[in-house]
């Protein structure tokens, strides 16, 4: 009797670290994501402006699609602040938008959505193609978790077409407007191929909710540049 | 026969402690518990 007694408040007390853990990794993390987006403000803040683009013709207006420089790039390290994304339609982190970082592999995106890199030192997950910037005539990919670490993108099966992704940069302003939406498989990843002619810009993340058994992709092309 | 109120405290304690153990452990082994690196 006795034995059945204590085995049975074991069983309650390890019920109840389960609950700690559950209550740790959906809203426990989110303190550290809100701590290092803090932080992350404060080193976008800290950098400086890249100068405009000029027009190549005099009297005609400079090109919209423009990218940051070659050699701001090659200094960027896993985990730094790259651009700021809001989207209105979801509210996005109410309202004051995501820093995303630089990378995308775990421990990046703890700390905010994660720009895809090309393969240099440093990043694990990265693609062989060139590396694309938003602005530029080429795909962007960013990446979020949908649950824990404050959950970026909760709610961004709510988007639909039409619906506007604002993305604030050291170089321009730009918004690109969502085509689609569409889930694929974990092994898909045709997402990264540079094999768009406009200048796009793809939001994945894990789906359905608390599962990682299919990725949301989300698309968008740009409309307007600053 | 009932039990001092110091007794039912410490087991209380100790109980406690083994939840918090596990919350730990859980945590410490969170990225392999999790799926997925954008769950």
């Amino acid at each position: 009797m006795a034995f059945l007694r204590v085995f049975g408040k074991s069983l309650i007390s390890i019920g109840f670290g389960v609950l700690l853990f559950v209550g740790w990794a959906l809203w426990g993390t989110g303190f550290y994501t809100a701590k290092q987006q803090n932080r992350l403000e404060h080193q976008y803040q800290a950098q400086p402006d890249f100068p405009q683009p000029t027009a190549h013709v005099k009297g005609h207006s400079p090109s919209p699609y423009h990218g940051p420089p070659a050699g701001w790039i090659d200094s960027l390290k896993p985990g730094a602040a790259v651009f700021r994304i809001r989207i209105p339609k979801i509210n996005l982190n109410d309202g004051k938008g995501f820093m995303v970082v630089e990378g995308v592999d775990e421990e990046e995106l703890k700390a905010g959505p994660g720009h895809y890199p090309a393969c240099r030192v440093g990043f694990l997950l990265c693609t062989h193609f060139t590396e694309a910037w938003p602005g530029e005539k080429a795909r962007v990919v960013v990446s979020g978790h949908r649950t824990t670490y404050l959950a970026p993108f909760w709610a961004i099966n709510e988007l639909g077409k039409g619906d506007k992704i604002y993305i604030d940069t050291h170089w321009g302003n730009f918004t690109y407007v969502v085509t689609d939406q569409q889930a694929v498989l974990p092994t898909d990843t045709t997402i990264v191929r540079q094999d768009t002619n406009d200048a796009e810009l793809v939001l994945t993340t894990c789906n359905p909710r608390f599962s990682a058994s299919q990725r949301l992709v989300t698309y968008a092309t740009m409309v307007t540049s600053s | 026969m009932k039990r001092p109120w110091k007794s039912r405290l410490i087991e209380l304690a100790l109980w406690a402690a083994l939840s918090v153990a596990v919350a730990v452990v859980m945590i410490h082994f969170a990225d392999r518990l999790l799926p997925g690196t954008n769950f």
